[in-house]
């Protein structure tokens, strides 16, 4: 076997630059001999899959769809839900994994998940440092920030510097800050620290104050104040 | 059949448990830490890689690491009782 997936290679063209064009056109292979490799090579599988009927377009489309169908509401509902109750919040943390599927979420992607709880002695957050696997079923797509380079290498080399410096997010000394990895097959859900000043409060507010990021371990919940309360 | 290591065992990284595509992160490589849980068996996904099945599933677990102990001296960024996590396969541990 050879090739550049073996030599580790990552070409990012494959012909000299030549004149500038000096204005934008939509990419294709066809005419445009500029597209980096990948793009060229994953337009060509899609062109093949196509022409062989193994694939149409629109089914790639509906495929992306229902991708960014998924929110962080999903993540939200089961965070403000264990707020509340406390029994389910005991069934989270014991199975998470069924505990969303009492909520009605298809969890079926997920073969494992894990929920950690946020409390004042310990602040998880999660990475990827190998590629970029992340609760998509109950998170959506992550950021681009969770897949970067940046973030991979340095959250779990120096945590606290990034989640102070990037983040805003300042963890007291007195707190331990555990990094996760999000190796093999689980995957993890951050239950963050329930906001002070929202006792009482019905699921369909606590869900406002729940943010895709304190689900991830890298901010906070917002205050009541944020929604005006 | 149990499960080779508890929770609280004290286990090594395997330095290059297999050639090939492994999904131990480097930086672990000959490390020590304690088994936090068993999470249970899963196909093999470093098999699966490759276009096998990845079974029969093999076991995984959740392990917590010092940061002393995975960075030395160039630890930074960290507070003393901080931990690193992650999910390692049973071929890639032995005991410590």
């Amino acid at each position: 076997m050879s090739g550049p997936q073996i030599a580790n290679e990552y070409p990012f063209r494959t012909a000299p630059h030549g004149d500038d064009h000096g204005h934008a056109h939509a990419p294709s292979a066809e005419d445009d001999p500029e597209l980096v490799y990948w793009e060229r090579r994953t337009h060509a599988l899609m062109k093949l899959l196509e022409r062989n009927a193994i694939l149409t377009p629109a089914e790639v489309r509906r495929q992306i769809e229902l991708i960014e169908s998924v929110t962080p509401m999903r993540g939200a509902k089961v965070v403000a839900r264990a707020w509340t109750d406390p029994a389910y919040k005991s069934r989270l943390l014991a199975d998470a994994r069924n505990a969303c599927w009492e909520l009605g979420f298809d969890i079926k992607p997920i073969v494992h998940l894990t929920v950690l709880e946020n409390t004042e002695q310990v602040h998880h957050c999660v990475v990827c440092t190998l590629c970029s696997c992340y609760p998509r079923t109950l998170l959506g797509e992550p950021p681009g920030w969770y897949k970067s380079t940046a973030y991979r290498n340095r959250i779990v080399v120096e945590p606290r510097t990034v989640l102070r410096e990037a983040f805003g997010v300042d963890v007291p000394p007195e707190t331990e800050v555990q990094v996760v990895d999000s190796t093999a097959d689980s995957r993890f859900l951050i239950l963050p620290r329930r906001p002070a000043g929202t006792d009482g409060w019905a699921e369909e507010d606590l869900v406002r104050l729940v943010t895709r990021d304190s689900m991830v371990g890298t901010g906070h919940p917002l205050p009541p104040a944020a929604i005006g309360r | 059949m149990s499960p080779r290591f508890q929770p609280g065992a004290r286990v090594r990284v395997i330095a290059r448990p297999r050639a090939g595509h492994t999904r131990t992160p480097r930086w672990l490589f000959g490390k020590e830490g304690i088994v936090e849980a068993f999470h249970g068996r899963f196909p093999d996904a470093e098999k699966i890689a490759y276009h096998a099945y990845g079974l029969p599933p093999v076991p995984l677990y959740f392990v917590a690491f010092a940061p002393r102990e995975v960075w030395g001296d160039a630890m930074r960024g960290f507070g003393p009782r901080d931990r690193i996590l992650a999910e390692l396969y049973e071929h890639s541990l032995m005991p410590a």
